[in-house]
């Protein structure tokens, strides 16, 4: 059994040692990034897919998009 | 710079309703974005269309903007900090690009409201679109998720900065 030290009652005085970053953090770091490399991985293998966002990558005449005329 | 408890508490009161709001908004959006891919029917397109529309900019992107404004403060203004504590930077490093990557993201669904219009919703590329929109609102309902558990959880761990902050001045007091 540990007995305690006039050593160990020194030490516990000091300011204790910076314990490091936490395994939590790294592990859902990781998966928030793997996350999003999937998401990206995914959409561009989508076929037809430009691999980035906004309609100005889609050719989509103007004049197609605002013709209401067949309305059911 | 610290807040008054009455700030704190209105800060604290919009960030919870707000982040909140922003996860069942975009849960919201989910449900509709999985409906524009299995569905095929005009009627039902166009409604959703425009519904993911409408709920995208004057509910979502809102929430989003107040929920950052308000974690902000609430981390900046008081003892919690914004890079003292693991939790609460995970959470700002979800969240921060999460709102930045938002506005490009939505972008489509105005297009498709737009083109809402039976002989557009039947190409290809439209559909490409729905998939997109569905694929990256269930990846920003994780992300949220997580972002959500994260605060009520608050897993232990102090930052560099954080734990010298923390042996240098007086003792943390617990928040609320």
């Amino acid at each position: 059994m540990k007995t305690s030290t006039a050593g160990d009652a020194a030490r516990n005085t000091e300011t204790p040692r910076y314990p490091g970053m936490p395994r939590w953090f790294k592990v859902l770091g990781l998966v928030v990034l793997a996350g999003f490399v999937l998401l990206k991985l995914f959409k561009l293998t989508l076929p037809g897919s430009h691999g980035s966002h906004g309609f100005a990558t889609h050719d989509l005449p103007a004049a197609e998009v605002h013709d209401n005329g067949d309305e059911p | 710079m610290r807040m008054s408890p009455g700030l704190r508490k209105f800060t604290l009161m919009t960030h919870v309703a707000s982040s909140v709001g922003w996860l069942g908004a975009v849960g919201a959006f989910l449900a509709l974005a999985v409906a524009g891919v299995v569905r095929d029917d005009a009627v039902t397109l166009q409604a959703v269309n425009v519904a993911m529309d409408l709920i995208g900019w004057f509910v979502i992107v809102p929430l989003c903007l107040a929920s950052v404004l308000s974690g902000l403060a609430q981390s900046l203004g008081t003892e919690w900090g914004l890079i003292r504590h693991y939790w609460v930077l995970m959470k700002a490093l979800i969240t921060i690009p999460c709102s930045v990557l938002l506005i490009p993201h939505i972008r489509p669904a105005r297009q498709l409201a737009e083109a809402a219009v039976p002989t557009i919703l039947a190409t290809p590329e439209l559909n490409v679109l729905q998939i997109e929109l569905a694929a990256d609102a269930a990846a920003a309902f994780m992300a949220l998720l997580i972002t959500v558990a994260l605060a009520v959880y608050k897993p232990r761990g102090f930052t560099r900065y954080g734990w010298r902050k923390q042996h240098d001045a007086r003792p943390l007091h617990a928040p609320s």
